[in-house]
């Protein structure tokens, strides 16, 4: 059997802390490797590691594993507020939704501007079915870190889910203006452009997905989306004449 | 109203393509074959494939209309018809077919008469307790409405093409196969991989026949 190449794993499991990709199944099974054969190599990073994994474990529903790595958090950081948010996350898995909220209100209490807490309420609410209340704190809690591009994709999002298009595309324009090189906010603020269905919505769209491929060449999603608007116009001034 | 069978191959992929995305809504198109039923007139229509389309950005038009093309071509090419269809949501108590969902289906409709809907039953997709996880939705009295009776036994018009399905589900989501199911979104990322047909799911399907 080939060796573990735990140098591999330790390299992918920063990427991933890095990207912010939900590959819980590969977190798991090569973080439960390295923490049980390898946490002499990793050093230092052996703590931001248990914490991706507990995360992962906590997706895949691995509780033994779960408890492991909070274990070995609480001791190392005693009453740490991030501990904390872990611990939050912990009963959201359990579904003890109602215990998660009151921990993070209480978190909140101590220190307003604790922002891992601030954005697992809203996913709390979101968990328990109450969109309206999700939109609602998410959107008090962009009014004070609009730097926030995670939030504002996440209302977008929630927007999305109530074809609230107009307010959708808002997310999008402040997700531009925060990172306008980014081809991937153009490329969905032109989607909901275009789902939006207005004349003058359908104009921009066509500018957006021109962006799109201007920043990402070959995109094939915005070309499709070139090829939509024109067809769209080829029919509407055919309906004209 | 007519009798209609899910085989495996539709259902099985369903469910995979809900399993590959556990934590998005997804869904797909239904296509079928019209048959007679015997010697009576009834019409039969046998869901014999679907076409996962997406697992993010549901509810944004532009890809679903290419996506939508694609698969009308495709389906003509291949002598079936669009018939239906599926979709999943992100949330585990959520089991109903969403406004959005119900709008795609009845555009289905307006082409194919007999259409229905599949919603995945969240709760019932645990591989160690294999049981149908699909509930259908028709259009009745002007609504997408849910029949809770389905796959009971006649009177019910809807029957699974092989009652161990939900077993061979099971055996399928242990195997992992899941990973080999790409759709449109996925098709739109890298355009090599096979969407449409799951050339790569079917040899895997078809290899488990043969050993079984």
């Amino acid at each position: 059997m080939a060796p573990f190449d735990y140098l591999g794993a330790i390299e992918t499991l920063h990427e991933l802390r890095k990207s912010g990709e939900r590959k819980s199944g590969l977190v798991v099974s090569l973080g439960e490797r390295l923490l049980r054969d390898y946490t002499g190599k990793l050093g230092d990073e052996v703590w931001p590691v248990y914490e991706q994994v507990f995360i992962s474990a906590l997706d895949q529903g691995n509780d033994a594993l779960a408890k492991t790595c909070f274990e070995k958090l609480e001791k190392r950081f005693p009453g740490s507020p991030r501990v904390k948010i872990l611990e939050g996350m912990k009963l959201e898995a359990e579904d003890k939704l109602d215990e998660a909220l009151r921990l993070y209100d209480e978190i909140l209490e101590k220190d307003d501007s604790n922002i891992a807490a601030s954005k697992r309420r809203v996913a709390v609410f979101k968990a328990k079915g109450q969109d309206q209340q999700a939109m609602e704190t998410l959107s008090k809690y962009l009014d004070d870190f609009y730097n926030d591009a995670e939030g504002w994709l996440e209302l977008s999002d929630l927007y999305l889910k109530f074809h609230l298009y107009q307010q959708a595309a808002f997310c999008l324009e402040e997700l531009i203006l925060l990172q306008p090189q980014n081809h991937f906010y153009h490329l969905k603020f032109a989607e909901i452009l275009y789902t939006s269905d207005t004349s003058d919505n359908i104009t921009l769209a066509l500018k957006e997905f021109c962006r799109v491929v201007e920043l990402c060449e070959d995109h094939v999603r915005a070309l499709y989306g070139i090829k939509l608007v024109n067809y769209y116009y080829f029919n509407y001034f055919n309906s004209v004449i | 109203m007519p009798n209609y069978v899910i085989t495996t191959k539709a259902y099985l992929k369903i469910i995979l393509h809900a399993c590959k995305h556990p934590f998005t809504s997804v869904n797909g198109i239904l296509l079928a074959e019209e048959a007679f039923d015997g010697d009576s007139s009834d019409v039969k229509i046998i869901i014999v494939d679907v076409v996962p389309l997406f697992h993010h950005w549901a509810s944004l038009t532009p890809m679903l209309e290419v996506g939508l093309q694609q698969v009308s071509v495709y389906a003509n090419r291949n002598q079936l018809k669009m018939a239906g269809y599926y979709h999943a949501n992100e949330r585990a108590d959520e089991n109903k077919l969403p406004p959005f969902g119900q709008k795609i289906a009845s555009k289905i409709q307006d082409n194919f008469h007999n259409s229905i809907a599949l919603v995945v039953q969240n709760t019932k997709l645990s591989p160690n307790n294999p049981e149908i996880a699909i509930v259908p939705y028709i259009f009745k009295d002007n609504q997408w409405r849910p029949d809770n009776k389905a796959f009971s036994g006649p009177p019910s018009s809807f029957t699974l093409e092989n009652s161990d399905i939900p077993s061979i589900t099971s055996q399928s989501i242990f195997k992992r196969d899941f990973e080999v199911i790409y759709d449109f979104d996925e098709h739109l990322e890298n355009v090599e991989l096979d969407w449409l047909t799951n050339t790569k799911l079917a040899e895997l399907m078809h290899g488990d026949k043969k050993r079984a």
